[in-house]
């Protein structure tokens, strides 16, 4: 009978094991290798973090710039105004200027008539632009589905449309062609919308729900908001045109 | 390296210079569990034990950092040194049968010694005993027996109550001497 366990702490003394004479000298040698690498692992991602910093001042510039054209596409997201684009080119309609019922020719007191009558049945007020090129107002139609109301304002060159904000979302939509151009501008200091290309148009009624109502080939279009208000301008080919006609709103 | 075994300062003491940057410092600790880690890792993974302690040793100094210099440096080590005994275990093709060996001629020979253990048969018996235990209780002996750790120090390594280390130990023990019963003839 043996007492086991001081036979097993004589076993350790007596254990086969590799005896590691050297051990001591490996491991330091081990370290000081390894910290011989993460120095130069250290060196190396200094170059990496300059290489980053000029990265992220890159980045940073972008992102400055970002802002910007969130702003946008914040207003188009929550202005009258839903601009999607569509992955299937839009049908070919009439000509490229063409725009919603052409101007006929109409007597002026109809047509004041017919603004007064606008005026009444939208919620916001009708502006009409001031520059001389616009000419005299043709005509002027009230779309009532849109929540709010919108008006259409037709002269000799091109259209305005006038469409009531609504906090619940946008009340019209806009699907784009797949090579549609769309540019971010400034109108009076609001952000605004250059389309150039195919689009179809439709509506948000009242209960939510979009329908195009239209099929259409358009011009150019410029589309701005201001004091709640969406504008949109049809028929001008030209961007300075658009512009300064959209400046003279009053 | 001459003389960090007889580096008087404490395991807390030369850890915090080695800390600093003191690779002497931690020379001083490889030197004093140099041979208690080998012991222990023999009798985990057998000729493995060398490349285990030595990686055990690299990994402790990279994570000194991490070490808390209030608490005991022998578990925190051996918790190393087993996990790395049980990876070379775990990933060694040459794994069969894990064989544990005396050697022929013992280094110390003293009277007490020779009145346990009466030979080296004696003491094969013993090592093979020790080797066909299931890992688990392999370990605790190893802890306890070949690297000389306490209880409370056995059960930190193994992530255990004391009391656990403790029947696990009486438990190894109970086997061993199952295993010696069934070899000795009476």
């Amino acid at each position: 009978v043996i007492d086991l366990e001081h036979a097993l702490s004589d076993l350790a003394e007596h254990l086969d094991h590799p005896p590691g004479d050297r051990l001591v000298e490996t491991v330091r040698d081990r370290i000081a290798l390894s910290a011989g690498v993460e120095t130069r692992s250290r060196r190396r991602v200094r170059t990496l973090v300059a290489i980053a910093a000029v990265l992220v001042a890159i980045i940073a510039a972008v992102v400055a710039i970002a802002p910007a054209r969130h702003a946008v596409a914040d207003w188009l997201g929550i202005g009258a105004v839903e601009i999607r684009r569509s992955d299937r080119p839009q049908p070919a309609g009439s000509s490229a200027h063409t725009v919603p019922g052409a101007p006929s020719a109409r007597r002026d007191a109809a047509v004041r008539q017919e603004y007064a009558a606008a005026q009444h049945v939208v919620d916001f007020r009708i502006t009409t632009p001031k520059d001389a090129s616009a000419a005299v107002l043709s005509g002027v139609e009230v779309d009532r589905r849109v929540r709010g109301g919108l008006v259409v304002l037709r002269y000799p060159r091109f259209t305005l449309v006038e469409i009531a904000g609504d906090e619940h979302g946008p009340t019209i939509g806009k699907i784009l062609d797949p090579n549609a151009r769309v540019e971010p501008v400034t109108v009076d200091g609001q952000p605004g919308l250059w389309i150039v290309g195919a689009h179809e148009v439709g509506y948000f009624d009242r209960s939510g729900n979009f329908a195009i109502d239209t099929v259409r080939r358009s011009g150019p279009v410029l589309l701005w908001q201001r004091s709640g208000v969406t504008y949109r301008i049809e028929g001008l080919a030209r961007l300075s045109d658009a512009l300064r006609t959209a400046r003279s709103l009053h | 390296m001459q003389g960090h075994n007889m580096d008087r300062r404490s395991d807390a003491e030369l850890v915090i210079a080695a800390r600093e940057g003191d690779l002497d410092a931690f020379a001083a600790l490889v030197e004093r569990y140099r041979v208690p880690a080998l012991r222990f890792a023999y009798g985990i993974a057998g000729n493995e034990a060398e490349d285990a302690v030595q990686d055990a040793f690299v990994k402790a100094f990279r994570n000194l950092g991490g070490f808390r210099t209030d608490a005991a440096f022998r578990p925190w080590l051996f918790t190393i040194v087993a996990n790395e005994a049980r990876n070379r275990l775990r990933s060694s093709s040459r794994r069969r049968k894990l064989e544990l060996q005396v050697r022929d001629q013992p280094r110390t020979v003293g009277a007490a010694t020779d009145d346990i253990v009466a030979d080296l048969a004696q003491r094969e018996r013993l090592v093979d005993a020790v080797a066909s235990l299931p890992d688990r209780y392999r370990e605790v002996v190893a802890l306890r027996y070949f690297a000389g750790l306490s209880e409370s120090e056995t059960a930190e390594v193994l992530s255990c109550p004391v009391g656990t280390a403790k029947s696990r130990t009486s438990r190894a023990l109970d086997l061993l001497r199952a295993r010696l019963a069934e070899e000795v003839p009476s």
